[in-house]
């Protein structure tokens, strides 16, 4: 290649690793002295676009495809290798240098924003799913530490009675492990009561969760008072109707703090679902103002209380903060008054 | 259709060379994803009559004059359009799926389908209905040579005349295009399958020997030109001798086999030069000054470049990897279908 850098030194000053490819087969032609205007003649190609091609003057070119077309039959013409041509010629076309099509670059019209809506909608609403979703397990977990009692009870039905219903947020795989090992329950887990009576703990602890019948604090509670029909019976629910007997009322105003029991004293209009450890209604329907309600059932309680402003509770005697644990007056929350 | 939408986010672009020979598919993002024989294998169920699919694309394409009674391995395209529509459908469904392959959804991709400009409406609606019968979500249609041109670099959108010739399995297609359109289209029912037909009738007639399709194949391949070269190749064949009924083997030259592939080839080059004819004066002087671009797999046979130059006068080139250029043009094409340039896309 001595002689094409003789020919063409300025071409080459550049510090172009790569050899030029009309440099080439312009180096090719004059090797074997056949005259450009007979090149152009073969190649059906006119004298300036020849030239071009052999000083690689490629602005002067139509598009690459034309030039690479041209480079190939050029060197078949002269019976050099095409493929090296064309990769040398490949080799020095920078990444810029290719063009875009004008098509690409061009604006989406108005015309065309239908599609465009239907997936954005389609993607909102997919995603406002999602984040309802989320956000009801987070609510659900946040305001009631002791969800997973919500399972136990259908998913322990079978279970020994050990299966221990308070473990919080466990998986009731774990559960079942922690509570064969280990009967006792976590406190930590717990809603903190005031002041629940060792001897009860013990006692209910001891009680299978699945007890239906009758729950070990019933005897402990002062009779029903017959005298006094149960106002909210109608409003209850077949559940609640089932067991009517385990909602007390209590006329009498003497404390009977004799253990941890539950007391509600409403102040207002407020509904109210109390539900015991195995799911079953304790107490369910609206309250009027002066209403006041002992809880039989199986604890821990699930309370749901709708105005827990008008709401006085106390438990084993000791006042028990309802409003503390409610939100827009709403009150959720699960006791368990025989843990500490 | 909503189900479509949401599986469609889970599914690629897909643009379709839907050829007679070979289907390619060219994903968006991913380039071409597929190339097999347009071939499927069927077996006819001896009780009640019923047809089941054996084998698609190159499987199938092997079983091809080599089956028993019970299968059969057939093109289901012929002349560039369906000719078998449920096995099309069939076919292009097994060819999506596999270019979805480990997704957990059934896909439901945009396919962009070149057509023959010379189809009709009524072909032109069968392609659409299958490829929706396949899964696609969305059917476009762009007609060959538009994306030929776009997928050989052509600057279709310029005001400038260019000349493509996509040389097919069944069909050739010359254009001359021009901002974003077709301004003159001429379909020849004249392709790659021509040609192996043309060389099987040339040893039948001249050594009274009978060959079989992938045997012209091969020959075609190995010593087939357009034009006659310096150089005299040759290749061994072996057939069954038609006077003898057994199989004997002989040689063929390469310029035996251009003398073969004349009649079909004098067709493409009739078409050509029609174009030139009817191609406005403006327009064929671009075409003149910068030449044809040759594309598609026929224009693989050797010198076939030279053939055009020499019959036309005009430079000729052929298109950079001229196989796949008609599918990666749709591949173009698909990324103008959200700027919306459809001007482009053929109407059924």
């Amino acid at each position: 290649m001595n002689q094409s850098d003789i020919i063409h030194p300025d071409t080459d000053t550049l510090a172009d690793p790569v050899e030029r490819p009309g440099q080439r087969l312009r180096a090719e032609r004059e090797s074997r002295g056949i005259e450009i205007e007979r090149i152009a003649a073969q190649l059906h190609l006119r004298r300036e676009v020849v030239e071009a091609l052999e000083q690689d003057r490629y602005e002067a070119l139509p598009a690459p495809v034309f030039i690479t077309g041209y480079l190939s039959n050029y060197a078949r013409l002269l019976g050099i290798d095409s493929q090296s041509i064309v990769q040398s010629y490949r080799a020095s076309l920078s990444p810029v240098e290719l063009p875009i099509p004008h098509a690409m670059s061009a604006p989406p019209r108005p015309g065309h924003a239908g599609g465009l809506w239907v997936s954005l909608i389609s993607l909102a609403l997919i995603g406002a799913v999602i984040a309802m979703v989320i956000l009801w397990w987070q609510d659900r977990s946040r305001l009631e530490p002791g969800f997973a009692s919500d399972l136990a009870p259908s998913l322990f039905g079978q279970a020994p009675p050990a299966a221990e219903p308070d473990s919080g947020t466990e998986s009731p795989l774990d559960q079942t492990s922690a509570a064969v090992m280990d009967p006792p329950v976590d406190p930590t887990l717990e809603p903190v009561v005031d002041q629940p009576p060792p001897a009860e703990t013990a006692a209910s602890t001891a009680a299978p969760a699945v007890q239906p019948v009758v729950p070990p604090m019933a005897p402990a509670t002062p009779p029903p008072a017959p005298n006094q029909p149960v106002p909210d019976a109608p409003s209850q629910p077949p559940a609640a109707t089932a067991q009517p007997a385990l909602v007390a009322e209590d006329a009498e105003p003497t404390d009977e703090a004799t253990s941890a029991e539950i007391v509600l004293e409403f102040s207002g209009a407020t509904w109210v679902t109390v539900r015991g450890s195995d799911g079953k209604v304790v107490l369910n329907g609206e309250m009027r103002d002066g209403d006041r309600r002992v809880l039989g059932g199986q604890p821990p309680y699930k309370f749901v209380i709708g105005n827990a402003a008008a709401t006085r509770m106390t438990v084993g005697g000791e006042p028990f903060d309802v409003v503390n644990r409610s939100r827009g007056n709403v009150a959720r929350f699960s006791l368990d008054p025989t843990v500490e | 259709m909503f189900f479509r939408r949401i599986r469609g986010m889970f599914s690629n672009d897909l643009s379709i060379d839907l050829g007679t020979t070979n289907t390619l598919i060219y994903a968006r993002g991913l380039g071409i994803v597929l190339n097999e024989p347009s071939v499927v294998a069927i077996r006819h169920e001896r009780t009640g009559g019923g047809k089941s699919v054996v084998a698609v694309g190159e499987e199938a394409r092997q079983m091809l004059g080599r089956t028993p009674q019970s299968i059969t391995a057939i093109r289901p395209l012929k002349d560039g359009v369906i000719a078998d529509f449920t096995v099309t459908e069939k076919m292009l469904q097994y060819f999506i799926h596999k270019v979805h392959e480990s997704r957990m959804f059934r896909p439901s991709p945009r396919v962009l389908i070149c057509v023959p400009c010379g189809s009709t409406q009524v072909e032109r609606r069968a392609i659409k209905e299958s490829a929706a019968g396949a899964g696609a979500r969305e059917v476009y249609l762009i007609e060959e040579p538009m994306s030929a041109a776009i997928g050989a670099g052509l600057m279709v959108h310029e005001p400038r005349g260019c000349m493509v010739i996509d040389i097919g399995g069944g069909t050739s297609e010359v254009a001359v295009i021009s901002l974003n359109g077709i301004v003159y289209s001429e379909s020849v029912r004249v392709g790659g399958d021509t040609f192996d037909d043309a060389i099987i009738n040339y040893v039948r007639r001249n050594y009274g020997t009978q060959i079989g399709e992938v045997t012209a194949q091969r020959i075609k391949h190995a010593i087939g030109s357009a034009f006659p070269g310096n150089e005299v190749l040759e290749i061994e064949v072996k057939g069954r001798s038609l006077a003898e009924g057994i199989p004997r083997s002989f040689t063929l030259n390469s310029n035996e086999i251009l003398e073969a592939l004349q009649e079909p080839l004098a067709m493409i080059v009739h078409a050509v030069k029609m174009a030139l004819e009817q191609t406005p004066p403006e327009l064929g002087a671009d075409v003149a000054e910068r030449g044809i671009v040759l594309t598609g797999g026929g224009a693989l046979l050797r010198d076939f470049d030279r053939l055009i130059a020499e019959e036309t006068g005009l430079p000729a080139l052929l298109g950079e990897d001229p196989l796949t250029c008609v599918a990666r043009g749709g591949g173009k094409a698909l990324d103008m279908l959200d700027a919306q340039e459809s001007g482009l896309f053929a109407t059924e």
